[in-house]
């Protein structure tokens, strides 16, 4: 995936983690998956808080907008260094990092099938890049909201749409 | 010619200068240019459109002039340096300016060879101008000082500046000498200097922008080279509308602002500098090193921060701050009401001899303060003229009793700051003790109390810290490097305050939470309150209170084309962008109804986007459309958790 340093993120990065509503319910091929938040860092799963922590740091060093001498860049670094704070700020709470490292396992196969049936703990992490959470959190918030329309259908649509999806995910928008 | 560039991540358009050498150039370059004489001989040149510019620069991508004649660099060595940030500490009292000398931050000093200068104006006899050229007065030369409250000069623009006539702050100030008139109805306070004995209006922006042009004039003669770029350091509790306002007295003073670095911040980077020179020295080598812990507190004439810092390798994250408009002239305050319970009626009507007695009591009052940091009482004795006589000692327990208010304050920003940090006293490391007021041993006793440390921090001076920093920034930010890996450090900010949205009923919902990472992108999804509303208006604040109106506006805007949907169904995904030149960026549009995608463009808005009259601004918004364009939150657990 090449991304597109460009200027200004665009608002079609608005809908945060909804944006991978439109995935596929099946579980997807390991490549396609965004990367996992210890991928994020360059750290193992089993990696002490001591090493996430310097993880953290030489992301900052690499990717913080300040050390980035090109003004094309900046927001491309920008993106990247929120990134690693994201991944750093699950991974260094340990609460957090237990409901991501749950939330992983999960998606590595059955989840998705029965994501439904799962209630998180409250005010626990619904985050990652993991797929299934958001797509629950979906479905509970459609549940909420007197459907318009249904799930299938949005599926169909969102299928149509993968190439901005792209995008979107990256938080990017092609350039004019 | 000059160049009109467009700046990507740039502040503030930096152009026209006016006392200096330069002067004539810049006149004959800008032919548009407007010739404002202040009220003195100085006059303040600004071009009409800059003026359009600068409110332009809340909106859209700043325009910077560049003149191609400062580009021809002479060699090599030099243009290294040529555009080399220096950092500036404009305090309430006192003013310094420090720059990277090639091995290690310098503070410039004034003719009278004084690094800490005093920082006012005077308007005088439209001769007489800002200080800097002759120099700041130290607290001994009374006749000096005599001067300053004579009602002539304008001080403490720190604290006036960016602040509507309702603040309390701008209330508090109508003690000073000179005229501080107020309204109540959320405009720019009136100000005035005495000039031939009549009040002569000026603003706290264009009282900034005369000291800044004496200082940079002063710098310029000093390093030989003309300054264009340089780093500020501000309290923590700037709010952006308090921060547009200096820059543009930068602006105003043909300085381009490259960083508004709260102070700790500034602190803190020396302390990560301190830390790294000192890990080199043990182990050899550039280590990641082990992480260290600061708890910063600095407290001035005007201002008192707190900060956390975590540093590591170079790397230092400020944790948590806090801020709030308490310093010096809250104690001083508290000590003239209270050697003079009658003081606000004694000097309600400013004649001549009135504002000279009140100038001599706040200089005994000020002095017996200094004194009380090493001695345990001090005598007062002060001819206030007509008559009158103060003779009288003051105890230290006297004093700490007077001031028991603001030790408080201090107390509660410290334990605040150290709850947002999630740190407890054990893990803090160092207590960095730093701006003038931290030598009073209350306060000491204080900080070092709540942090469990029978020691503070050693080998930072407390003025020339936050400017050290400064200029270390400026170093860093300008792009120099140092073969000793001195300037290899980065400063991950945060943002001090909550950045949110109005939602129905008056409340604020923040989006951006005080002490997020710089930059930040945060969002949230709302909803409506009206069956088929199809127009939403987003009203952005900043600051931590639970109701909009205790916390600032910063501008507003309207989202259109929401579906016709029942309310509480539509959806408006609100979200804000605060990039690493902090500027703030606000996203907002409605989403198709069920689906994920915006009904319509969004809408991108730089804020603030208000100038001034911000106080009627919200009360006129509710006036006019009572609650027909208001929005209000979804559950928690329904927003999307994720940043992207």
């Amino acid at each position: 995936m090449t991304a597109l340093p460009s200027s200004i993120p665009k608002p079609c990065c608005l809908g945060g983690s909804r944006m991978q509503l439109r995935v596929s319910a099946t579980a997807r091929p390991a490549q396609t998956k965004s990367a996992t938040l210890y991928e994020l860092l360059s750290v193992e799963k089993t990696a002490g808080p001591e090493e996430i922590k310097a993880a953290y740091r030489v992301q900052a060093r690499r990717w913080h907008p300040d050390a980035c001498r090109t003004a094309v860049d900046k927001a491309y670094f920008a993106e990247r260094f929120m990134r690693a704070r994201e991944a750093y700020e699950v991974l260094s709470d340990p609460s957090r990092r237990r409901d991501y490292d749950v939330s992983l396992l999960r998606a590595d196969g059955w989840a998705i099938a029965v994501g439904g049936g799962v209630v998180l703990r409250k005010g626990g992490c619904a985050w990652g890049f993991g797929d299934w959470v958001s797509q629950l959190e979906g479905l509970k918030r459609r549940c909420a909201v007197e459907e318009e329309e249904s799930w299938g259908s949005r599926m169909r649509r969102a299928h149509d749409s993968k190439a901005s999806d792209l995008w979107c995910l990256l938080g990017f928008s092609v350039s004019e | 010619m000059p160049l009109w560039v467009p700046v990507r991540s740039q502040v503030a358009p930096a152009a026209c200068l006016s006392p200096s050498p330069e002067a004539p150039r810049a006149l004959s370059l800008f032919s548009s240019s407007s010739v404002f004489p202040l009220p003195n001989s100085q006059c303040l040149v600004w071009r009409t459109d800059l003026l359009v510019i600068s409110s332009f620069r809340m909106a859209e991508q700043p325009y910077m002039v560049a003149s191609d004649s400062e580009t021809t660099g002479d060699d090599k060595s030099q243009s290294a340096f040529h555009d080399l940030a220096i950092g500036i500490e404009v305090g309430t009292s006192k003013c310094s300016i420090a720059v990277w000398n090639g091995a290690q931050v310098e503070l410039l000093r004034n003719t009278r060879k004084q690094k800490a200068m005093r920082s006012y104006v005077m308007f005088k006899d439209d001769t007489s101008t800002g200080e800097v050229p002759s120099g700041g007065a130290s607290n001994k030369t009374a006749y000096e000082e005599k001067e300053i409250l004579s009602g002539s000069a304008i001080f403490n623009m720190k604290r006036l500046i960016g602040r509507a006539d309702t603040d309390p702050i701008v209330h508090a100030s109508k003690n000073l000498p000179f005229v501080v008139q107020t309204l109540d109805i959320g405009v720019k306070p009136f100000i005035a200097a005495l000039v031939n004995n009549v009040w002569r209006s000026t603003t706290p922006e264009e009282v900034l922008a005369i000291f800044l042009v004496e200082l940079k004039t002063m710098a310029e003669v000093q390093l030989k080279r003309p300054i264009r770029n340089v780093v500020l350091t501000i309290p923590v509790s700037f709010n952006r509308f308090q921060q547009i306002r200096v820059e543009r007295a930068c602006t105003m003073a043909g300085l381009h602002v490259l960083r508004l670095m709260p102070e700790p911040t500034a602190v803190a980077l020396l302390y990560a500098q301190q830390q790294q020179q000192q890990q080199q020295s043990l182990h050899g080598s550039m280590g990641s090193g082990c992480e260290k812990v600061a708890l910063i507190f600095n407290m001035g004439a005007g201002y008192c921060d707190v900060a956390t810092t975590a540093t590591a390798g170079g790397v230092s994250q400020i944790k948590a701050m806090q801020g709030c408009t308490l310093g010096g002239e809250d104690i001083l305050k508290n000590v003239l009401y209270h050697l003079l319970p009658n003081f606000d009626s004694l000097y309600s009507n400013r004649d001549m001899n009135k504002i000279r007695s009140m100038g001599l009591l706040r200089i005994a009052a000020q002095d017996a303060i200094h004194r009380l940091s090493t001695q345990s009482s001090v005598q007062i004795n002060v001819d206030l003229g007509d008559g009158t006589k103060m003779q009288r000692v003051l105890h230290q327990s006297e004093f700490e009793e007077v001031n028991r208010n603001v030790f408080e304050i201090c107390e509660k920003l410290i334990k605040l700051c150290l709850a947002d940090s999630k740190l407890a006293a054990e893990d803090i490391n160092d207590v960095i003790l730093v701006g003038g007021c931290s030598r009073i041993p209350k306060i000491r006793s204080l900080v070092l109390g709540l942090c469990k440390k029978e020691k503070e921090y050693e080998g930072m001076d407390a003025l020339e810290a936050a400017v050290t920093g400064a200029a270390l920034e400026g170093a860093v930010a300008s792009g120099i490097t140092d073969p000793s890996g001195s300037l290899d450090m980065l400063t991950i900010q945060a943002t001090p305050l909550s950045l949110g949205i109005r939602v129905h009923g008056g409340g604020f919902v923040p989006i951006i939470q005080r002490n997020t990472a710089i930059p930040a992108r945060k969002s949230m999804i709302f909803t409506t309150t009206q069956d088929g509303q199809t127009e939403a208006l987003i009203v952005v604040y900043e600051g931590e209170g639970k109701m909009v109106e205790e916390n600032h506006l910063m501008g507003y805007f309207k989202v259109t084309a929401i579906p016709l949907a029942p309310k509480g169904t539509a959806e408006i995904s609100v979200c804000m962008d605060i990039d690493a030149a902090n500027t703030l960026r606000v996203f907002a549009g409605a989403m198709m109804l069920g689906t994920d995608r915006a009904n319509s463009p969004f809408f991108e808005v730089r804020m603030p986007t208000l100038d001034d009259a911000h106080g009627w601004c919200a009360q006129a918004l509710v006036k006019t459309h009572g609650s027909a364009l208001d929005l209000t939150t979804i559950p928690k657990e329904l927003q999307p958790q994720k940043v992207q």
